[in-house]
């Protein structure tokens, strides 16, 4: 778990919509230390060549979208403050009152506008705020503003990611840093990176605004497999059992008719066969993931999917368990290993 | 001042649990003034000053924030808790605590977005509904670090911001401490009485006690006042503005402020070139409501900082509005502990 907890909160931290950011670049130096080239498409998504595709053996693509949430900037008002509209699924529920980084020029800070409890009834207590009604303060009048922030800029939730007892992290983008941190984890473990497979590692962005990285990243990639690394639903008191996963008893393993029946069973076995703790996410038909567009790349792909549980999605309270992330990683290593074992055509 | 209310606001003391905010403010005005503490926990200091005082004059500021209180855990390690003082529940859904002396980190959690069904989509949470998750998974784990009656606060850092601007948590009313402290560090041409009170954010309990131990004939109470000079909020239920100077109360939900007093603060800040504001409103209330009508009743005034946000963990001041407001303050207690209100 060395330097797990400190990749995981370096990549919370950064912040990186539709784009780029500067969670690219903390990509990119990891990739970089483990002496993997990689290259940013049009898109500005990450292409990272582990092993190069070897004739008679699958191409495997790993997947985990890069981009977090967040807000655009829409028009500055003439007393300065900022209104935005939302770019992927933000938790509107949180807005009041939240601070958030504003990347115009520089980094600022702002906070999401509230009205104080005094002007407010228990009526208004069960509105949920709209955007069309919510501001950004930035502590600017309007020119000041119009000099430090364009139209466009990115908001994102503000959040100092922190550990919590028994190996929580918590903080904002988990969902889905945990991932990338997962799959950085399992390049790390590969040793040496002798596959036995051709192997591509994928960091799209714009999962959240329609998996549009994944869409392209993978044509050009062009694989026979795919392990699509993402986070779902955690276990909390009020949502369904049904419907969720654990925190802190390992990988949720995707099954799902759009799914492919082999690669989850070879997830399910490797994880038996670590004696890892693992889950099953049982999906009725689509995922919600960068594997809805992977599989039907091109002429189709063989799509697995791997989540890390995660609790409060969308909001910066995302918390994941540091031993979930790992375990993640190991099976997912142990998986190409076995693959690239079975010298298949 | 602006490095001491740092320190203040990071002190964590929601009602009831001010001893941190109070030894800290001691240890600034000891060297300067005569202090005991009270019953309750109340500061309450005098300071000498050149002359003796016409008109015996208290200033009072509150040590306490508004916070939350933990009442029972779940048998999966989850805290249930309520609100001290007066807290939109929107303003804690997705947000992180610190919770008791050791400030063990917690996140309030409520159902995931994605699952929400019906009509929950569409309603903010309400208090019943949130909870804290301090990353255990049962009961007898939480006890080990939390217990039932601890307190939390908002985990929020003081940042400064924009142009001269400061977000912080407990703003209200560390300003007001800092100011006073301010106040009770320089010489004082007059005698004044400070006095420093607890629970004023679940109604105005320490100033009760007080202001019956210092029975002042006058009282000013520095507060942080709403200022909701934001989009969507209609020119006329603004209240007051950030950047306008301190704000000047004739009436809220628990005083009618001496009218004479509310002059005088006009005419002084005209006369010295003070910005100075009405506060346009009859909402909200502090401490005067309690030092108004304490024994046959004192004269009050309230002088406070517009500050947008309040009660959430994002407070928002300018600072030229503190040192605007301690201008006044300082013109003002000069004037009416001078005898002339009288």
């Amino acid at each position: 778990m060395d330097g797990l907890k400190e990749l995981l909160f370096g990549l919370s931290r950064a912040c990186c919509i539709t784009g780029g950011g500067e969670a690219s670049e903390i990509v990119l130096a990891e990739l970089a230390r483990l002496g993997i080239p990689a290259r940013t498409d049009a898109m500005g998504s990450i292409i990272a060549q582990v092993c190069a595709p070897l004739p008679g053996k699958p191409h495997l693509l790993l997947d985990a979208h890069l981009d977090e949430i967040g807000f655009t900037v829409t028009s500055i008002d003439e007393a300065g403050f900022l209104h935005v509209d939302k770019t992927g699924g933000p938790d509107l529920r949180v807005l009041a009152g939240h601070e958030v980084t504003v990347c115009g020029r520089e980094p600022i800070l702002g906070v999401f506008c509230c009205k104080p409890p005094h002007l407010t009834t228990a009526e208004d207590y069960k509105q949920v705020p709209s955007l069309d009604e919510s501001a950004v303060d930035i502590g600017l009048g309007h020119d000041d503003a119009c000099r430090a922030v364009s139209l466009g800029d990115f908001v994102f939730l503000r959040r100092e990611p922190t550990l919590l007892e028994g190996g929580i992290v918590t903080g904002k983008a988990l969902d889905n840093r945990a991932g990338v941190a997962a799959v950085l984890r399992t390049l790390s473990m590969l040793e040496e990176r002798h596959c036995g497979i051709g192997l591509t590692a994928l960091f799209p962005l714009a999962e959240e605004t329609g998996e549009r990285g994944a869409t392209t990243g993978a044509f050009a990639v062009a694989p026979d497999m795919a392990i699509v690394v993402d986070t779902s639903f955690a276990l909390t008191p009020d949502a369904p059992a049904e419907k969720c996963g654990r925190l802190g008893q390992g990988p949720m393993i995707g099954i799902a008719p759009t799914l492919s029946g082999e690669v989850t069973r070879g997830l399910i076995d490797t994880a038996a066969g670590l004696h890892i703790p693992f889950q099953r996410e049982i999906m009725a038909g689509r995922t919600g993931t960068d594997a809805d567009v992977i599989s039907v790349s091109r002429a189709g792909v063989r799509t697995g999917l791997v989540s890390v549980p995660l609790r409060y999605m969308h909001t910066a309270n995302e918390a994941v368990a540091l031993e979930d992330v790992s375990g993640t990683a190991a099976l997912i290593a142990e998986f190409i290993r076995k693959t690239g074992g079975l010298a298949n055509a | 001042m602006l490095e001491l209310l740092k320190e203040l606001c990071a002190e964590r003391a929601p009602s009831g649990c001010e001893a941190a905010v109070a030894q800290r403010i001691i240890k600034e005005i000891g060297p300067y003034a005569e202090l005991r503490t009270d019953a309750l926990g109340n500061v309450i200091a005098f300071k000498k000053g050149d002359r003796p005082a016409k008109t015996r004059l208290m200033l009072c500021a509150h040590m306490d924030e508004v916070g939350l209180i933990v009442t029972c855990i779940t048998g999966d390690g989850f805290l249930k808790f309520a609100a001290v003082g007066g807290i939109d529940p929107r303003v804690m859904a997705g947000r992180r605590v610190l919770i008791g002396a050791g400030g063990i980190p917690g996140v309030i959690g409520m159902k995931v977005l994605h699952l929400l069904e019906g009509d929950e989509a569409k309603t903010a949470p309400s208090i019943e509904k949130l909870y804290i998750d301090i990353g255990v998974a049962t009961r007898q784990e939480a006890e080990r670090l939390v217990s039932p009656g601890d307190t939390a606060v908002f985990d929020s850092q003081f940042e400064e911001f924009g142009d001269g601007f400061i977000k912080a948590r407990a703003i209200d009313d560390r300003i007001g401490c800092a100011m006073l402290v301010q106040m009770i560090r320089q010489p004082q041409p007059f005698d004044l009485t400070f006095a420093f009170t607890v629970q004023e954010e679940v109604g105005s309990c320490g100033a009760k006690a007080a202001t019956f131990a210092v029975a002042p004939e006058a009282a000013i109470v520095v507060e942080a006042t709403t200022a909701a000079d934001i989009p969507f909020v209609v020119e006329e239920k603004r209240v007051c503005f950030v950047g306008r100077g301190p704000v000047v109360s004739f009436m809220d939900k628990g005083t009618v402020y001496d009218r004479a007093l509310y002059r005088l603060a006009f005419s002084l800040a005209e006369q010295q070139g003070i910005s100075c504001q009405p506060k346009k409103a009859t909402a909200g209330g502090n401490d005067a409501a309690s030092v108004h009508v304490s024994r046959e009743g004192v004269r009050t005034a309230a002088v406070s900082l517009p500050c947008r946000y309040l009660h959430s963990p994002s407070c928002v001041i300018k600072w030229s509005d503190a040192e605007e407001t301690l201008r006044l303050l300082s013109a003002l207690s000069a004037a009416v502990a001078g005898g002339g209100a009288a």
